[in-house]
């Protein structure tokens, strides 16, 4: 029999850094894939990097919250139950399209939890399992760093070298070496020499989290999705799913989605892949019921959207009497500090911290404290202030690795919809005592290499509201059908023909960024898929 | 003449006068710096009310606030005469910054988007950014720094392994 040619062989929904790598996975491996994404491309031209007012765009069409954003693709939170807000964009590239673009790896004991410190679940697979497509995604995105860094397993040579040794380093390398504490420069999703045809490399401007209009940042629409259509797969744009339908068995059969015009379209799928984030997965889940599935596909066992985890973050920054440009380079990379990591019940918590060296942004970021969270004076002090900041002043984040607690959740907001009547999601979220205790430990190692380096005032930001950059844990994975929601291949337990890839399958979060192991799931789970579809579909 | 400023679309006249020179007071003009009433960021505000609404109800409700303390603040200092209306902009300098000080701590969320509003508003002014020598981040970027120096890391790499077996 012909395969029916409006059947696609599979399905994903979302076309951010997950979905993007499934896509030029499955597509490469000779399968019809369609993608469906409620986002459009992104203009290169539309971003605000050319303008005088280049920094007012974080408060209007490119800020990180999608509720300040209010682009018609995005979706409504009502996040009025947690301290944190979950952050996002909603587009070809999701989320990757601004980020920061920080690509550390998770770390071998980071999916050992349970053996190694008693506390959560150890992940059903390990480091070693996904190493080979840890490494296959830095060579097909282009990495920069440095290999070496004695705080994880060896990697290969990265694509492109380290950033190079500015003001910003010399000063955080002079505290670091006075306290002898571990550092190495980061790894970035970003290339610092030529990688690729059409891409420019980086040349410094700084607001990474504005996009990157040179295409230096190695973001999903410029490095997964040229290649992933070159290879055949179908990427459809403001398609915002509305379900994933099932037919009599408890299969997927696909999805319902909104065209631009309101209008309702249906894509049939052999396989259905959801890679909508840590919020929008869960959302979409629990939107799709049916008498099959009356509290929501996947969710049998009612732990769809539980077990939300971010990595609460706290700012310290410090203003140095000598100019450090702290803007003049991309505002999140630079170097990290590995050497409170691992656990040390002595600290007063379990899991560690990671020390992130950041820079600052321009002159408005600094007016308004965006990372001290303390905004220059106004009145007569204020021009002052505001020079002695200005060009002056470094951002450290504390990163901690956040414990999965049933209780932090996404569910759907009774009341609250999109612009097509979807409902959306609400977020309840409480900072547990261990990432407190984890987070003013890490303040006070911050003031403390602040200080070495020089620093004459320091300021800090207890925990950053807007910081929900790291959505995971929300349909986690495990082999106890009881306790999870996918099994180690990313497979729901409930439907044999469903895959979930973006962090949602998450069993903990490491105290790391977790993109290059999203994306090294969605490319294992993609292997997976094209070696047993017979079996699947 | 209209009630509504030539300039502004959303802001009354007088809300633009009252709004300047509270502007002016926030960030006033300082040797080479023009106070941010003065560079125009009053206009530059009625543009982020049109174009966010959302921001309308905080900033009309700052600006209200101001008046109102203003007010209490004139009938304290003529206590006894019969006193007409007094707003903000009869005030002197330092009277204009307890007034702006007062309704800081009895409003402190609404005074506060009043200030980020007006930073927005100076720090994006193309003739503030020229003074202060800031350019937007492209076409140019900042110069590439020399390459990093891998002889930096010694110390580290000689503390050895430092991540646990699992
Ligand atoms: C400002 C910022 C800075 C960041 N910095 C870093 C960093 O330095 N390092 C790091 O590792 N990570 C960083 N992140 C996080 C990183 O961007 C995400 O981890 C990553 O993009 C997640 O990939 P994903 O595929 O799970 O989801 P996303 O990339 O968010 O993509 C999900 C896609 O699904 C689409 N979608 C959702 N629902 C529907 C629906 N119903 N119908 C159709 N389409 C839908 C969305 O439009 C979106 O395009 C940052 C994020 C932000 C916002």
């Amino acid at each position: 029999m012909a395969p029916d040619r409006d059947v696609a062989d599979v399905l994903i929904i979302g076309a951010g850094a997950s979905g993007a790598a499934a896509a030029w996975s499955l597509a490469s491996g000779g399968l019809a894939v369609v993608c469906l994404e409620q986002g459009d491309w992104i203009d290169p031209t539309d971003y605000p990097h050319h303008r005088p007012d280049w920094e007012l765009h974080r408060q209007t069409d490119f800020a990180k919250d999608p509720n300040v954003r209010q682009r018609p693709e995005d979706y409504p939170l009502n996040n009025d139950d947690s301290p944190i807000v979950p952050l996002m964009f909603n587009a070809v590239g999701g989320s990757t399209v601004h980020w920061s673009g920080h690509f550390p790896r998770f770390r071998p004991s980071d999916f050992r939890v349970k053996t190694l410190d008693d506390v959560a679940d150890n992940w059903p697979l390990t480091y070693w399992d996904l190493e080979p497509y840890y490494e296959e995604n830095d060579a097909n995105i282009g990495v920069s760093g440095l290999e070496g860094d004695p705080s994880g397993p060896p990697r290969l040579p990265r694509q492109t070298p380290p950033l190079g040794l500015d003001a910003a380093a010399k000063t955080y390398i002079r505290g670091l070496k006075k306290l002898g504490w571990h550092w190495w420069p980061t790894e970035n999703a970003l290339i610092t020499a030529p990688f690729g045809e059409v891409r420019q490399v980086c040349n410094y401007c700084g607001p990474c989290d504005m996009g990157c209009p040179r295409g230096a940042m190695s973001s999903a629409h410029v490095t997964y999705w040229p290649a992933a259509l070159a290879k055949g797969a179908r990427l459809i744009t403001r398609a915002r799913v509305r379900e994933i339908t099932v037919d009599r068995r408890g299969r997927a059969s696909g999805a319902v989605y909104y065209t631009p015009d309101g209008g309702i379209a249906q894509q049939r799928a052999r396989v259905v892949i959801v890679a909508c984030n840590g919020v929008g997965t869960p959302r979409l889940l629990l939107n799709s019921v049916s008498s099959l599935f009356p509290h929501g596909l996947a969710n049998s066992n009612g732990l769809v959207g539980t077990h939300l985890m971010f990595h609460p973050i706290a700012f310290v920054s410090g203003v140095f009497p000598d100019r450090v440009d702290g803007h003049a380079g991309p505002v999140g990379l630079l170097l990290h500090c590995h050497e409170f990591y691992e656990t040390d019940l002595s600290r007063g918590f379990v899991r560690g911290i990671k020390i992130q060296l950041c820079r600052e942004s321009g002159p408005l970021s600094t007016a308004l404290g965006h990372f001290p969270g303390e905004a220059v004076p106004w009145g007569a002090a204020h021009h002052r202030v505001q020079r002695e900041r200005s060009a002056h002043m470094l951002a450290i984040a504390i990163m901690v690795e956040d414990l999965p607690e049933p209780h932090n959740r996404v569910s759907l907001d009774p009341k609250l919809a999109d612009g097509n009547d979807i409902p959306a999601p609400k977020v309840s979220y409480t900072v547990s005592e261990n990432s407190r205790k984890a987070l003013d430990f890490g303040i006070a190692r911050a003031r403390e290499l602040l200080e070495a380096a020089g620093a004459t005032e320091i300021m800090h930001q207890a925990l950053a509201r807007n910081s929900g950059w790291h959505l995971m844990g929300t349909a986690r994975m495990g082999d106890d059908p009881g306790n999870s929601v996918v099994d180690r291949y990313g497979r729901a337990h409930d439907v044999p023909n469903l895959f979930i890839i973006d962090g949602s399958i998450f069993v903990t979060s490491a105290a790391v960024n977790p993109t290059s192991t999203i994306q090294a799931l969605a490319l294992y789970v993609s292997d997976w898929l094209k070696h047993n579809l017979r079996e699947v579909a | 003449m209209s009630e509504q400023h030539q300039d502004c679309e959303i802001l009354a006249a007088h809300q633009v006068a009252l709004l300047a020179a509270i502007q002016n007071r926030l960030i006033p003009s300082q040797d080479e710096m023009p106070g941010a009433g003065d560079a125009g960021c009053a206009q530059t505000v009625d543009r982020f009310l049109k174009e966010r609404p959302a921001l309308r109800r905080p900033i009309f409700a700052a600006l209200n606030a101001v008046e109102a303390a203003a007010g209490e603040c004139a009938q304290a200092s003529a206590a006894d005469e019969a006193s007409t209306h007094v707003g903000f902009l009869a005030l002197a300098d330092t009277e204009r910054d307890a007034v702006l000080r007062a309704v800081e701590a009895a409003q402190p969320d609404l005074f506060r988007t009043l200030v980020n509003q007006t930073y927005s508003a100076y720090y994006t002014n193309p003739a503030v950014l020229l003074i202060l020598g800031w350019n937007p981040p492209q076409p140019e970027g900042h110069p590439t720094p020399p390459p990093f120096d891998e002889a930096l890391l010694e110390n580290v790499k000689q503390r050895g392994k430092l991540w646990r077996d699992a």
